[in-house]
């Protein structure tokens, strides 16, 4: 679809689904079911008056931002030289399965008891992002390297290339999309785990903070709004890795979502 | 520089690909190695370039055992070698960029840039310095691969079915193009093909090799004046004799 029709086909929908809430509102007529207006009321009161404590929504934005990022950075820190380097040398993988692949399927709401135990503050929500975020980094960096081509390694052989040019010209370009691609995709269950991560938080800002916060005073509109800028910033970001992978992978025909 | 390939045999598993291949290559000389599809010939190019270990045998390299290391040797794969994350560009640059940083070839950034000129201008792809691989033919890929080749000077060029992929048109003009950068370099080629035409059409001497096991069953001189006819009545001969020869059929 081209990029205009595309927007108005967009609108169209966001317009019609939004139509179709107001009419369920109308059907249900339950205090805890607001109506768009409602909720478009309560993201104006929390972005220009702030929440009942007076924190802003765009603080509430930016510390969960940084909250993920960190996180997010970690696991790429971890996750791509691990997957490179089991990638490199199979065994390792297929020696540590046993561990690896399990873990892997405990969701990181799951590991929030041994969380509220062993770490306290920052280091909190540090530890439950980059438990959601490692493993898309991680598990893309290791299946990546089938992508290098052997006629390319074979290639900077003949020439006379060694290890390290082999690994710097050869392996690190090729495996690049699929890299990127892993972290795109671990920073959007990276940024999806930030309410699990700040319910034990204790802390008072970050939007699953406020998310929280104002599901215990039963005042849904908000709650709704918190969730919405959760997803619009979610998609943001991914629009933006997407921009990025499009500018630094000109070379492919197209980048696939 | 000259090539002894001595009694190479290779087998993959219980398959015995190549049954103590023999032959000499002159320095300077156009050879082609012409065989049945699937006969080993790309195991012997290998080979030849020290990819690949022979389970006995050896290749010699001006008399001594060939190491791409030591050796400078161009090789064009079969299958496409480019990088697409490169440029034209970037892609003749390659083999340069392996010598520098990898055997300590003592060139400045200088140097590299005017070979790399030097060899797209010698193929013919100025002007296209800047492109992706995907934006450009499948012929002008080949010639990115040949010009990668030669940036680097190389002793010997070996080449796998290089034109393999390309139609038939483009084939004519990619063979009298390498016709045309090798009268001018004069560089020692190994050209592997199963095409008994292109193999006469090049070559000095077919090196014809049998269908598995490969054994060398013939060598062909094709001492036909340059640029040649495929319609003349000698290589119309000569090209009916090296068919008669492969025929597995």
């Amino acid at each position: 679809m081209k990029p205009l029709r595309s927007i108005a086909a967009n609108a169209v929908a966001l317009l019609l689904f939004t139509l179709a809430w107001h009419a369920t509102t109308l059907v249900v007529r339950s205090p805890f079911y607001p109506k768009p207006l409602d909720v478009l009321k309560a993201f104006c009161k929390l972005a220009l008056e702030g929440d009942i404590e007076g924190y802003s929504l765009g603080l509430h934005i930016g510390v969960s931002l940084l909250r993920v990022i960190s996180g997010f950075l970690f696991a790429c820190a971890t996750g791509i030289p691990l997957g490179l380097a089991m990638g490199l040398y199979r065994p390792a993988y297929e020696s540590t399965r046993s561990i690896i692949e399990p873990v892997r399927f405990i969701p990181p709401i799951a590991w929030i008891p041994l969380a509220i135990v062993l770490l306290r503050g920052f280091s909190r929500y540090v530890f439950l992002i980059w438990l959601g975020a490692f493993f898309p980094v991680f598990i893309n960096t290791l299946a990546s390297i089938h992508r290098v081509s052997q006629v390319h390694v074979e290639l900077a052989k003949v020439f006379g290339g060694d290890r390290s040019f082999i690994l710097a010209k050869v392996v690190i370009p090729s495996i690049m999309p699929e890299v990127l691609a892993g972290m795109r995709i671990g920073l959007g269950v990276g940024w999806m785990c930030i309410v699990a991560a700040e319910m034990i938080g204790g802390e008072m800002v970050g939007l699953g903070s406020l998310i929280l916060k104002y599901a215990e005073l039963l005042r849904v509109p908000e709650v709704i709004c918190g969730m919405v800028v959760i997803g619009v910033v979610g998609l943001l970001m991914n629009e933006l890795f997407l921009a990025a992978e499009r500018r630094l992978f000109k070379w492919r025909r197209e980048v696939v979502v | 520089m000259d090539v002894e390939v001595k009694g190479i045999v290779k087998s993959f598993g219980e398959l015995l690909v190549l049954d103590h291949i023999s032959f000499n290559v002159r320095s300077g000389e156009f050879v082609a190695v012409c065989g049945p599809t699937g006969c080993g010939k790309t195991t012997l190019m290998k080979i030849i370039a020290g990819l690949l270990k022979p389970d006995s045998g050896e290749v010699l390299l001006a008399g001594e055992p060939v190491d791409y290391r030591r050796h400078n040797i161009g090789f064009v794969f079969q299958e496409p070698s480019y990088l697409p994350w490169r440029t034209v560009w970037g892609n003749v640059k390659f083999g340069l960029e392996a010598k520098v940083s990898s055997l300590g070839w003592k060139l400045t950034r200088e140097e590299v840039d005017k070979r790399v000129k030097w060899a797209i201008e010698l193929v013919g792809l100025e002007g296209f310095e800047s492109y992706y691989p995907h934006q450009i033919s499948g012929g002008m890929k080949q010639k990115v691969a040949l010009a990668q080749a030669l940036a680097t000077d190389p002793h010997l060029l070996l080449m796998d079915e290089p034109f393999g992929a390309l139609d038939i048109q483009t084939r004519y003009y990619m063979e009298n193009e390498l016709l045309r950068v090798w009268s001018k370099l004069r560089k020692t080629v190994i050209f592997v093909t199963h095409y008994i035409e292109e193999a006469v059409y090049l070559a000095d001497r077919v090196i014809v090799l049998s269908s598995l096991p490969a054994k060398v069953k013939a060598e062909v001189d094709v001492s036909l004046p340059r640029p040649r006819d495929v319609t003349s009545s000698r290589f119309v001969e000569i090209r009916r004799e090296i068919t008669e020869l492969i025929r597995w059929w």
